[in-house]
């Protein structure tokens, strides 16, 4: 005969962190055809990581995704910046935008 | 999370070209048109084109300066592709000049055996230089009629004599659909310019162009 004892539940969760804001700037805002244009993406986190988090964004012209970038957001920061240039080789006008998910895990 | 929008305006590099015409050392004013951009100037005349793109400008063949009639020499900057069509690259911004030059009667002229010669038939392309190349070597560029535009061939060349005569002869041919060159349609329509270099450094003149149609 054996007696079974009473049952723990663990629940394992993730450490994750919310990504509370995706600023992007553009170094200039007007260019004429063949020339590129250095961005930077600012991804703000909440709370502060214990550890590194890395956190993708992927980068829209027109609504068509053209390229991804990571930006690092040190450990015990609540911020972090990551960088990439556009070629524009026809004339028009073109609207970017970065987009990363809402919740990173580290 | 998406972030905010940046808006970025792309827009072309514009190259002025300006344009002036010269009756041997004088400026004149000429009237032309524009093919490409479309547009009607008098020289001198600035045009601003796309950078990298071409500029294409009629320019008249002949005129009158002085009472002697003057025709296109000498194109600085530019090409004369014949019948006064002047082509330009507006790669940087320039002057490109045409220089009219007085025109001897028999000198400076081309002639064509036929214009609408039969296949096989015997064509001649002649005519007189003046004054004579130093290099005495003039060229035949050969361009095919292609779907919509003319499609340059090899060339041809020759010597002239001590007089400035030039003759090239060949028999008349259609050019049969080749992919990679104009695989649509067979090129009965030929464009022929005679080309040639007055003294050695200086840019080619065009000493005249026809236009042939082959037929069957």
């Amino acid at each position: 005969m054996t007696v079974k004892s009473n049952v723990i539940t663990v629940k394992v969760v993730s450490r994750e962190v919310s990504i509370t804001k995706v600023e992007l700037e553009a170094d200039k805002t007007e260019v004429y055809v063949g020339e590129e244009v250095g961005f930077e993406v600012t991804v703000t986190v909440s709370p502060a990581p214990e550890r590194p988090v890395t956190v993708p964004a992927d980068i829209y012209v027109n609504g068509e995704k053209k390229a991804s970038v990571t930006v690092s957001v040190p450990a015990g920061g609540t911020t972090g910046r990551g960088y990439f240039n556009l070629l524009f080789t026809e004339p028009g006008t073109y609207e970017v935008y970065a987009e990363t998910p809402d919740k990173m895990p580290f | 999370m998406k972030s905010n929008v940046v808006t970025i305006t792309v827009k072309e590099r514009l190259i002025g070209l300006t344009f002036r015409a010269f009756a041997d050392t004088t400026e004149i004013k000429v009237k032309v048109k524009g093919i490409k951009p479309s547009g009607e100037w008098e020289t001198p005349f600035t045009v601003e084109a796309p950078e990298g793109s071409t500029v294409e400008v009629q320019f008249p063949l002949e005129i009158v300066f002085n009472n002697m009639p003057h025709t296109i020499g000498l194109v600085e900057y530019g090409a004369h592709v014949g019948e006064g069509k002047i082509v330009a690259i507006a790669s940087m911004p320039r002057e490109v000049i045409v220089h009219y030059e007085r025109k001897i009667p028999g000198c400076n002229e081309i002639r064509v055996s036929s214009t609408t010669p039969k296949v096989g038939e015997e064509v001649i392309i002649e005519g007189t230089i003046c004054p004579v190349p130093e290099n005495r070597n003039v060229q035949l560029i050969r361009y095919y009629w292609c779907r919509d535009h003319y499609r340059r061939a090899s060339d041809l060349w020759t010597t002239c004599n001590d007089q400035g005569y030039f003759r090239f002869q060949f028999r008349a041919t259609i050019l049969e659909p080749v992919p990679g060159y104009c695989n649509i349609v067979a090129s009965q329509k030929q464009r022929y310019i005679v080309r040639y270099q007055r003294r050695v450094g200086e840019p080619p003149r065009t000493l005249g162009s026809v236009t042939i149609t082959v037929y069957r």
